[in-house]
């Protein structure tokens, strides 16, 4: 744990002035300005629009993450390790760091907000909203940096691992219509992120249904597990590009 | 001697051109070995693979046990991280004190630099960072990718004492070089990568000869002869030599010099 936790201070420390904080501020200060300027708004609503953002953004900060990657530096590191569970285990660390960082910004932001500015929302912003919508932010998070890691250049191009990274979130947004239109789509709950689960769960209400968004935090869980061993699995078969 | 690493009949291309052609190889425990060519030959590319960092196109590489590799690639990035931080994350990944580190950078005379983030450090200097990464910690085979590229005589001198010193305790040493006095001074068998093949200087029997004839309108050019100037040229392999010579002189080629291929 000692050796992860090294390799990730490593990675840490080379994202101290990167580009990455600047853009994703901005974009995150941007989407808060816009998603906020409308009153009223519903509670329930807000989090899910700021959860599926979280997972736009998530896609965006691992993409840029594995692209800014050295092979060389990346081949010495994994050479000083004892084993590759602890060097790719860092790179998890470093990805899922940064979007705590942005999902905690969203997560608390309504609840600032309603004290800044009250009666903005059409009711009080209860601790339970907190934790499912803080929920619900940071797992779409984990499952967009996943999604976006996932088209690693080392066995995917440039070009194709964006096409797919679009592709898998058009689909994930999408995959109600399609399902509903033709049956045989019913598998794109299981490949796509279910990221907008939640919006179609909320329906009309303002209110979160616990047991349901844990079941959706849980698949949300599972897919990004299996979307990580199989990334590792694919990276470690190809290896290096030099 | 103990076997370390055996690769058989193992082949690497890039976009269809093979780089490594069906090279088998032994590796041994405490063996130091050059590999030499000329650039682009494979050297590194053959370091990588006895790594584990890149995969083969075909052929398998077997390791007898758990191997712990050192690697000095040829050209250490430059990341905009300081040497301090970098070395001293090293130092705790490899489970040694801070004070090795220390002592590693004072013997390469960098302790004025230690602050420096890696991206604003001379060639020679980003190059001496990536020996003393190599030399952190229990290593059983370190790689060098062209180790020395870069570095002033003094910090040659103390490269190589500390990689005798590691010779010295059973660590397998595998160069990939063009220096004549690191390889004399440094290992104990030579190998030149040749269109993707491996000869090994040591025992003559698959070492390479270049032979030069003068031209020769009225002979019939071998075809695997290469125009060199107002010569041709032929590569044989040693064990070839002297009947190649015979047949050269029986045709009426005129011999112009024999040189040993590197």
């Amino acid at each position: 744990m000692k050796s992860t936790y090294s390799l990730y201070t490593i990675r840490r420390r080379l994202m101290k002035k990167n580009a990455l904080w600047i853009i994703t501020a901005v974009l995150t200060a941007g989407f808060l300005g816009v998603m906020y300027s409308f009153a009223p708004a519903y509670v329930c609503s807000s989090y899910l629009i700021s959860s599926v953002f979280m997972y736009f953004i998530s896609v965006y900060i691992s993409m840029d993450l594995h692209e800014k990657e050295n092979d060389v530096f990346e081949e010495v590191l994994l050479l000083h390790t004892k084993s590759d569970t602890e060097y790719y285990l860092s790179r998890e660390m470093l990805q899922i760091r940064m979007c705590l960082i942005y999902a905690l910004i969203l997560s608390f932001f309504p609840v600032v907000y309603s004290v800044i500015r009250p009666g903005y929302f059409t009711r009080a912003v209860t601790p339970d909203d907190l934790i499912c919508g803080g929920l619900m932010i940071i797992f779409c998070g984990i499952c967009g940096a996943e999604t976006g890691d996932f088209f690693h250049p080392r066995f995917i191009g440039r070009k194709y691992g964006v096409c797919g990274a679009i592709l898998i979130t058009v689909l994930a947004v999408c995959k109600e219509g399609l399902i509903r239109t033709f049956a045989a789509f019913k598998i794109l709950d299981i490949i796509t992120p279910p990221i907008t689960d939640s919006l179609v769960l909320l329906g009309n209400t303002d209110s979160f249904d616990i047991t349901a968004i844990l079941l959706i935090v849980l698949h949300m869980f599972l897919f990004s597990l299996a979307v990580m061993l199989i990334k590792v699995k694919l990276l470690k078969r190809f290896g290096y590009r030099m | 001697m103990e076997k370390l690493i055996t690769l058989d009949n193992v082949s690497k291309s890039y976009d269809g051109k093979y780089v490594l052609d069906h090279i088998t190889l032994d590796l041994y425990k405490a063996q130091s070995i050059a590999f030499t060519g000329h650039n682009g030959c494979g050297k590194s590319t053959l370091l990588k693979l006895i790594a584990g960092l890149i995969r083969s196109s075909s052929g398998k590489i077997s390791y007898h046990e758990k191997i712990r590799f050192g690697f000095v690639p040829e050209k250490f990035p430059g990341m905009s991280i300081s040497m301090r931080d970098y070395l001293y994350s090293i130092a705790e990944i490899e489970n040694v004190d801070h004070s090795e580190v220390d002592s590693l950078v004072r013997d390469f005379f960098l302790e004025s630099m230690i602050n420096t983030k890696l991206n604003e450090l001379s060639k020679g200097s980003l190059q001496k960072v990536g020996v003393i990464q190599a030399l952190i910690g229990k290593r059983d085979v370190i790689l060098l990718d062209e180790p020395l590229s870069g570095q002033d005589a003094a910090s040659q001198d103390v490269f190589i004492e500390k990689i005798n010193e590691l010779r010295g305790k059973g660590v397998t040493v595998l160069m990939s070089c063009h220096e004549r006095r690191l390889i004399d001074e440094l290992t104990d068998r030579e190998y030149t990568i040749n269109n993707g093949k491996l000869y090994c200087k040591e025992g003559g029997e698959d070492y390479l000869y270049k032979i030069f004839v003068k031209k020769n309108e009225s002979l019939t050019a071998w075809p695997d002869m290469t125009d060199h100037g107002n010569k041709r040229m032929l590569q044989v392999k040693s064990a070839e030599l002297k009947e190649t010579v015979l047949r050269l002189y029986k045709e009426g080629w005129e011999l112009t010099g024999i040189e040993e291929y590197i």
